[in-house]
């Protein structure tokens, strides 16, 4: 079974394409890295996925279900990081988690407590006074507090330090051994290489790879250095065609 | 020095070149507005003796309410009073738009850090902010000074009139500059600012309601075009009071920059509770805590407002009623008692349509930054307009009945008729369904044109009150006129079809429902 499949899907700004055909299918229970340049059409894909914009064209099924037409109960089922977090300026980031909490209907003190303790977040400061690093956690602890089937993250981590970088691997990587499924954008390919099974890469509004980790480990090697990131590189630079990519 | 003002003439000119459409009505306006006015008044009493007679039986205890006495006879003299307030208003609130956004918005966008870094001065952004904000005003008043001479307006009287506004406007930049150092955010820092000129705007009414010399009045902005007799014998001392209070708000607000952080305000933020209450668990509840401050300082502040204005009435009534040349109208607004107040009603109540339009303003803005979080939690869309519509219709209402309540209130205290308090209250009340017509335009566009919804709205807003007064004129037909709101609602219609409040009503819920309907259709505006 597939929590996410996407087929052909299409989505215009005006006359401008955002996304050109979109194929990709999540395995339930895997942890997908989306990747690709600026502009590649990540967020717009994951905001077609959460109903948040209207598809022009396509297939989008969402654990079994249309994003658009039964958001109210596909949301309840997952929970959501966007990659540029804003909050309540006047309300602290202990009562954000706790709102949103109550809003999906699925969380416990326990949890909250616990996932505080491991992002290290002052939860009584007024939201307006916090870092870019700091919303970004309120944001990734009211997430990881839930009790979701699916996590949703776009770019998450960017503002994190490397400590909290760490904690942050090693709360998706816990999910996943709960059965949870993440879908996870992100520019940072160390981070994607560390934790991903399944990886798709979008460019110019299609997905022009995808694929599980193993097939890729092949590709690297080949690399100088061997790494996912000269990989992509490699690839970003060297435009369409799929060189190096087999 | 340089630790503190480095680059201040970077920051001056990068201020500048932004807002530049802003910058232009500022500049523009005054002198605009002060050539209407004299051309105007030229073509109307083309002789002294026509100003004389005319002119003068013109003034009703209204305009006198507003602009104080007539210090001279002449049409310069007439112009000068007749423009002066608005002025004042206009120059005063650019001035304190302009202050709020270098200062304190700046610094809660992040552009402040980013200006402070390292390329300039800790004080140089408020120092570039006021620094600009004077120019602009002299360059307005320079031009309006040209207008005036150029138009045959005595060169004398015309810098007095336009050094009057120029200082006013000034010191209410700089009240801004120093409100902007004591709050934390934006939106508290303009509202003090807004608040004081409306303070200040209110007791310049009360003074020249009650007539008679007050010493405060050297000390409000308003009245220093007044004091500075234009056209009558020019007081130029006068400016010594501006400037001298102009030098201390300036010192205030840099010294007030320079003892505090960035982004910081005087009094540190507190620390807040780990734990939401129990209470905080819906989009309702959300909703409240966004809107309750705009919603609870217009309902406060109308409703000590009102009752004031309710208790002077009497006050004015026995004004009215000594004037014969508004016997016409006073008859069309349904006798002495009622007449006067009923206007100053109407015009309260009109000015709420900026609380339907501000508080639709926060649901816009709810959406476009924290959109993307509760739009994807398990919550419908509509709720979310919804939870916001309580206040932009029922605050409206809530507003509107605790003014009627209060200015009733005042009546009765002031004059001790019992009777007044239905009257005034009902008065008020029947204004609601045209406010809410305004809020449903607004949660159309909501629906519509997201990102165009309150620029949208008061563009509407200032086009029903254009309709109103050339309508007034006899300028625009009644078929033209009946689709604004306000026309069903008017007290200078003598009598109103019984229907008025319902077919308000159901205009502005099929609006508000058209704003659902495609809330729901479109994309989020994120
Ligand atoms: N609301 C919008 N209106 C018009 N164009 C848009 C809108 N949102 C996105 N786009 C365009 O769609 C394309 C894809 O944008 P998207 O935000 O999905 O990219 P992304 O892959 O998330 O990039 P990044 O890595 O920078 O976050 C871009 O060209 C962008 O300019
Ligand atoms: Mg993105």
């Amino acid at each position: 079974m597939s929590a996410i499949e996407i087929r052909g899907l299409i989505k215009r700004f005006g006359k401008t394409f955002a996304l050109e055909g979109v194929d990709l299918k999540v395995p339930e229970g895997s942890i997908y890295g989306f990747i690709g340049p600026n502009g590649a059409g990540k967020s717009t894909t994951i905001r077609i996925l959460l109903g948040l914009l209207k598809k022009d064209e396509g297939e989008v099924h969402l654990l079994g279900g249309d994003p658009w037409r039964e958001n109210v109960e596909l949301h309840r089922r997952l929970a959501y990081v966007p990659s540029d977090v804003q909050l309540w300026d006047n309300m602290t980031g202990g009562e954000v988690i706790d709102f949103l909490g109550r809003l999906r209907g699925s969380y416990s003190k326990e949890r909250r407590a616990e996932f505080i303790e491991r992002f290290d977040l002052d939860p009584t400061k007024k939201c307006k006074t916090y870092s870019k690093g700091n919303r970004q956690k309120v944001a990734l602890i009211s997430a990881f507090v839930s009790d979701v089937e699916l996590l949703i993250l776009d770019e998450p981590s960017t503002g994190l330090d490397p400590l909290m970088e760490g904690v942050f691997q090693q709360c998706i990587k816990e999910a996943r051994k709960a059965g949870k499924t993440v879908f996870l954008s992100s520019h940072i390919l160390s981070q994607v290489e560390a934790v991903c099974d399944q990886i798709g890469v979008i460019r110019g509004g299609k997905i022009i790879k995808e694929g599980n980790m193993e097939e890729l480990r092949a590709l690297i090697l080949q690399q100088e250095p061997p790494t996912l990131e000269a990989l992509f590189l490699n690839y970003y630079k060297k435009g369409q065609r799929e060189e190096g990519l087999g | 020095m340089k630790r503190y003002f480095h680059a201040t003439l970077s920051l001056m000119g990068l201020y500048l070149r932004q807002n530049r459409i802003f910058t232009l009505f500022w500049l523009l306006a005054p002198g605009v507005w002060v050539a209407i006015n004299t051309v105007s008044s030229l073509v109307l009493f083309p002789t002294q003796e026509s100003l004389v007679e005319m002119g003068v039986s013109l003034i009703d205890p209204l305009t006198e309410a507003m602009h104080g006495p007539l210090l001279e006879v002449s049409i310069a003299g007439f112009v000068t009073w007749r423009t002066k307030v608005f002025l004042v208003l206009l120059g005063g609130i650019f001035s304190i738009i302009h202050m709020i956004r270098h200062t304190r918005l700046a610094e809660e966008q992040g552009k402040g850090e980013l200006l402070g870094a390292n390329v300039a001065g800790s004080l140089a952004p408020l120092a570039a902010g006021v620094a600009n904000m004077a120019l602009i005003n002299a360059a307005a008043a320079i031009l309006a000074l040209l207008a005036m001479a150029a138009l045959g307006l005595g060169l004398m009287g015309s810098l007095a009139h336009c050094l009057g506004f120029l200082a006013a406007s000034c010191v209410l930049g700089l009240l801004a500059a120093v409100a902007a150092q004591l709050f934390v955010s934006a939106t508290a820092a303009r509202g003090a600012s807004f608040g004081m000129l409306g303070v200040l705007f209110g007791l310049h009414i009360l003074w020249n309601v009650s007539g008679g010399e007050n010493r405060l009045a050297y000390f409000n902005p308003l009245e220093w075009p007044l004091l500075i007799r234009p056209f009558a014998g020019e007081r130029f001392s006068l400016l010594l009071i501006p400037l001298t209070l102009g030098a201390v708000l300036t010192a205030l607000s840099l010294w007030l920059m320079a003892r505090r952080d960035l982004g910081a305000g005087l009094v540190p933020q507190r620390a807040g509770p780990a734990f939401a209450k129990p209470g905080l668990r819906n989009l309702q509840a959300l909703a409240w805590r966004t809107q309750k401050g705009p919603f609870l300082s217009w309902f406060c502040f109308y409703a000590i407002f009102s009752f004031a204005l309710g208790y002077a009435s009497y006050l004015m009534v026995s004004a009215v009623s000594s004037a014969e040349a508004l016997a016409g109208l006073i008859e069309r607004l349904g006798g002495i008692e009622g007449a006067f107040l009923s206007l100053m009603l109407y015009v309260l109540g009109l000015l709420i349509s900026v609380y339907v339009i501000m508080s639709a303003g926060i649901l816009g803005r709810e959406e476009a930054a924290k959109g993307e979080t509760l739009l994807s939690m398990p919550v419908r869309r509509e709720s979310l307009l919804l939870s916001h519509t309580v206040y932009i219709f029922g605050g409206t209402a809530a507003v509107l009945l605790m003014s009627g309540f209060c200015v009733g209130l005042g009546a009765v205290v002031g004059t001790g008729d019992g009777s007044a308090l239905s009257r005034l209250f009902f008065e008020m009340a029947k204004m609601i369904p045209a406010l809410w017509v305004i809020g449903g335009i607004a949660l159309l566009l909501f629906g519509g044109l997201p990102r165009w919804m309150t620029g949208i709205s008061y563009g509407l807003l200032i086009l029903f009150v254009l309709m109103e007064i050339l309508w007034e004129q006899q300028q625009i037909p009644e078929v033209l006129y009946a689709l604004s709101p306000f026309s069903w609602i008017t007290p200078l219609k003598a009598v109103q079809p019984a229907a008025a409040p319902l077919v308000l009503s159901i205009a502005a819920l099929l609006l508000a429902g058209g704003g659902v309907i495609l809330f729901r259709q479109r994309d989020a505006a994120i």
